[in-house]
């Protein structure tokens, strides 16, 4: 049910797109988009943040071996951060079961060694080194958890756009919640903020391609 | 003795009470460092009426709440649901990052640990549901 004028109109689109390919090599084009795409490759369940790619500020906290964690632990490797607290009973132990699933799925002993998974505490005051080493332990001895001072540990949420609120009813209350944000910031190897996920059972292989993607491309 | 019993029920049906169906209870093992746990289970009311769950009371727990995770402000959120409605032949699920039971326990719970859990409904009624502590 072509009519007349949409052939003539595929005629010239036709004609124009030849025209362009042979006025811009394919050479020249393919490196263009590399640059405009910080030569990403096409990914599945990662938003990368592609221009918006920015540097971390200057930050201290320490890991659950009582080990300084800072911007250098973070150089060359893709980190994997999640933000969250020890005694939440069903965000935080989901969001750690899907990225310990997404690390088992890595498989190829070169992607595992470039990628590090990182828990961050926003909940300094329970969350102290030995409770957080009990918390990796369970999960995935090879995950770290950090936390640090409010002040440090805002330094770093601000710069990811990580967002949490501590919901005491009094300055004593022993249990309380804490809200945060639920996606996995990607950081990239040049310790950059450089994307993120929403974790889901769902996306658990697709989130791991994307990894393995991320790794081969950097090399 | 049994005939006339079973004579007699046939003859006058009780009015039956609600029971749910439950399906894969379970509850989320956590280290012994956290105060918490959540339990997840599939409901089915397969009587003609709604009816809901109001209350949760265990030996093993101090405090079950119902919660729902939901996100609020950008942030994920627990937010209290004091009464779950089940609606007639409808199927509720508690899920991890969804609706959950929020529960304190007395000790520290143990992988494939079975507790039991009773849950009051609506209509007066209760019934104990065996929970599996999983990995
Ligand atoms: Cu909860």
């Amino acid at each position: 049910m072509k009519s007349k004028s949409s052939n003539v109109l595929f005629a010239i689109l036709a004609l124009s797109a030849g025209l362009l390919v042979s006025l811009f090599p394919a050479s020249s084009w393919s490196a263009q988009l590399e640059t405009a795409h910080r030569a990403q490759p096409e990914l599945e369940a990662i938003t990368m943040m592609g221009d918006e790619t920015a540097a971390l500020p200057a930050f201290e906290l320490t890991d659950h071996r009582n080990q300084v964690f800072n911007n250098s632990r973070l150089k060359d490797k893709w980190s994997l951060m999640f933000f969250g607290y020890t005694s939440c009973p069903d965000v935080c132990p989901t969001t750690l079961n899907n990225i310990s699933h997404v690390v088992h799925a890595l498989k190829d002993p070169t992607v595992l060694d470039a990628v590090k998974v990182y828990f961050v505490s926003v909940d300094p005051q329970r969350d102290k080194p030995e409770i957080l080493a009990s918390y990796m332990n369970y999960f995935n001895p090879d995950f770290t958890a950090v936390t640090g001072d409010s002040q440090m540990l805002n330094v770093l949420t601000s710069a990811l756009g990580v967002a949490y609120k501590i919901k005491k009813k009094a300055e004593t209350d022993p249990v309380y919640s804490v809200d945060h944000s639920g996606f996995v910031v990607l950081i990239n190897p040049q310790g950059e903020n450089a994307g993120l996920f929403f974790s889901d059972p769902d996306n658990v292989q697709a989130v791991a391609r994307d990894l393995v993607r991320l790794v081969k491309g950097s090399h | 003795m049994s005939r006339l019993l079973l004579l007699a029920l046939l003859m006058f049906p009780v009015i039956a009470q609600a029971e749910l169906t439950i399906d894969h209870a379970w509850i989320k093992n956590l280290p012994p460092t956290v105060p918490v746990r959540a339990g997840y289970m599939t409901i089915v009311n397969p009587a003609k009426q709604a009816v809901s769950i109001v209350s949760f009371s265990s030996d093993a727990f101090s405090s079950i709440d119902m919660h729902e995770t939901v996100m609020k402000d950008g942030m994920m959120h627990m937010q209290h649901v004091p009464e779950l409605t089940i609606e007639a032949g409808a199927k509720v699920t508690l899920a991890p990052g969804g609706m959950h039971m929020m529960m304190e326990p007395v000790k520290p719970t143990i992988t494939g640990e079975q507790i039991n859990i009773t849950i009051k409904l609506s209509d007066g009624s209760q019934q104990t549901v065996i929970f599996t502590v999983e990995q």
